[in-house]
């Protein structure tokens, strides 16, 4: 688990409450529209938790007062409110929870404002339609993976049965 | 022989009539049995089952789920241990098996019998309007408050203590919000209840609830408990802005302002609505689990 994390919470700061979610509003909003973003990592392990939980409540649908209040706050824009009602709902249908794709990229210098090394990180929705990232899937056909899957459905088997 | 005089007089009164009468006026009374259009109406089933039982939006089947079986938030989500949940509640069920708790909030009035051997009577019985149900399984606990005598007494009981004997709802009411300690500094009449108040006709579980709205004005004197205009999030029963002066006032709304963003942020509300189904799941599942636990024992034992 990425460490930095005050104690007894799994957030970042981000200079404040309300800044923190401006910041985050702005970075799930822009990740819907373009369906992929390059921040650090910081921000995007961030918006990854917020776009997975904001999904996850659009999905419930409309008819829920929450859910409404929730997606009015998160994304205010009516283009970016309908892409996510009209086509990413559906698009997830079958996922439950993982709706993103987290890969990290090398550290970056930044001479501004501060002269030091960064994190960079690209965050992209799962089923977009630009070339996948050289991410290494894990392989299933590796011996390891093999007998994890098979001990895996012999689990689920005795749970039904 | 009452039926018999009848039809005599009726005969006598049909041959009284004339040709014309007679078939003028309709029969009073059918006597053929072969063209009856009667049709028995079906027996009602009169016997209700468990599932029959309808609950309506609020309100929920206590062997089923409640709102002590949701375990507290921890953040991650993978630091929580489950099985510990599973058997709470599991000891939860066997304990509203063998005594009916009946259901309550926070802002009802409820009397508790509790057993206690130094009493005379060996049980101590206390009413009083409940301020808050807190806890998870077997540690959920409810506090009432009674005023007696101009001195107000409060008392914490166990949801689920074996020392309770009796517990009765003497008043259902469900306010909007779930502690109630403000009440401590407010008007005393809200909280003085007659030891020996009769209990008050429970609605049927079918009926949804109706929120109690009304606002309860704090006192005076800034001397409270809590200062409650520094919470969030504010109270919606408790009126305490109306003794308030302006720059109180800007300063209760800049507290309430620095702690609104806790109202959007997502990731950091407690979602319960798959966990509701699954401890549903679960609970329906117990009860065989009990049944099969409780035969096994029998069997060792005997």
């Amino acid at each position: 688990m990425p460490r930095g994390y005050a104690h007894g919470t799994s957030f970042r700061k981000f200079g404040g409450p309300e800044k923190r979610l401006n910041l985050l509003r702005t970075l799930v909003n822009v990740l819907i529209k373009h369906e992929r973003i390059e921040t650090t990592f910081a921000k995007a392990h961030e918006a990854q938790k917020y776009t997975n939980r904001l999904i996850e409540i659009a999905k419930r649908g409309t008819d829920d007062a929450y859910s409404r209040d929730m997606i009015k706050f998160w994304a205010p824009r009516e283009e970016i409110q309908s892409k996510l009602l009209n086509d990413l709902v559906p698009r997830f249908k079958e996922n439950k929870s993982d709706f993103t794709r987290l890969a990290v990229l090398s550290k970056q210098y930044c001479a501004e404002p501060r002269q030091s090394f960064h994190r960079y990180a690209v965050l992209e929705l799962k089923g977009n339609p630009l070339p996948p990232l050289p991410i290494q899937e894990k392989n299933p056909h590796t011996l390891q993976n093999v007998l994890i899957a098979a001990a895996q459905e012999e689990m689920f088997n005795k749970k039904e049965s | 022989m009452m039926n018999k005089s009848w039809l005599f007089s009726l005969s006598r009164w049909t041959q009284s009539l004339s040709k014309e009468a007679k078939c003028a006026r309709a029969p009073i009374l059918h006597l053929s049995k072969r063209s009856s259009t009667f049709k028995a109406p079906t027996r009602p089933d009169l016997k209700t089952t468990e599932s029959e039982t309808t609950y309506a939006k609020g309100r929920e089947n206590p062997m089923l789920f409640c709102e002590e079986y949701i375990p507290p938030q921890v953040q991650p989500d993978w630091h929580r241990n489950k099985l510990k949940y599973r058997l709470e509640r599991m000891d939860c069920l066997r304990r509203r098996k063998a005594f009916n708790i009946p259901e309550f909030y926070p802002g009802s009035i409820v009397a508790v019998t509790v057993a206690d051997k130094h009493a005379p009577g060996k049980s101590i019985r206390f009413n009083g309007r409940v301020l808050y149900k807190d806890g998870f399984g077997l540690g959920c606990k409810f506090a009432l408050r009674n005023v007696i005598d101009g001195e107000g007494i409060e008392v914490v009981y166990h949801l689920y203590g074996p020392y309770i004997q009796k517990m009765e709802v003497l008043h259902l009411e469900k306010w909007v919000d779930t502690d109630l300690r403000y009440l401590r500094d407010a008007d005393p009449s809200y909280c003085t209840i007659d030891p020996d108040m009769q209990p008050k006709a429970l609605p049927p579980t079918s009926v949804e609830l109706e929120l109690f709205r009304e606002r309860v004005k704090l006192n005076k004197s800034p001397r409270w408990q809590f200062q409650y205009q520094k919470h969030w999030p504010p109270p919606y029963n408790a009126d305490f802005q109306s003794h308030f002066l302006e720059d109180e006032l800007i300063e209760s709304e800049r507290f309430s302002a620095m702690e609104s963003w806790r109202k959007y942020d997502i990731c950091r509300h407690y979602d319960v609505t798959e966990m509701k189904e699954e401890i549903v799941a679960e609970m329906k599942a117990n009860k065989s689990r009990i049944e099969k636990a409780d035969s096994t024992l029998k069997q060792e034992t005997s």
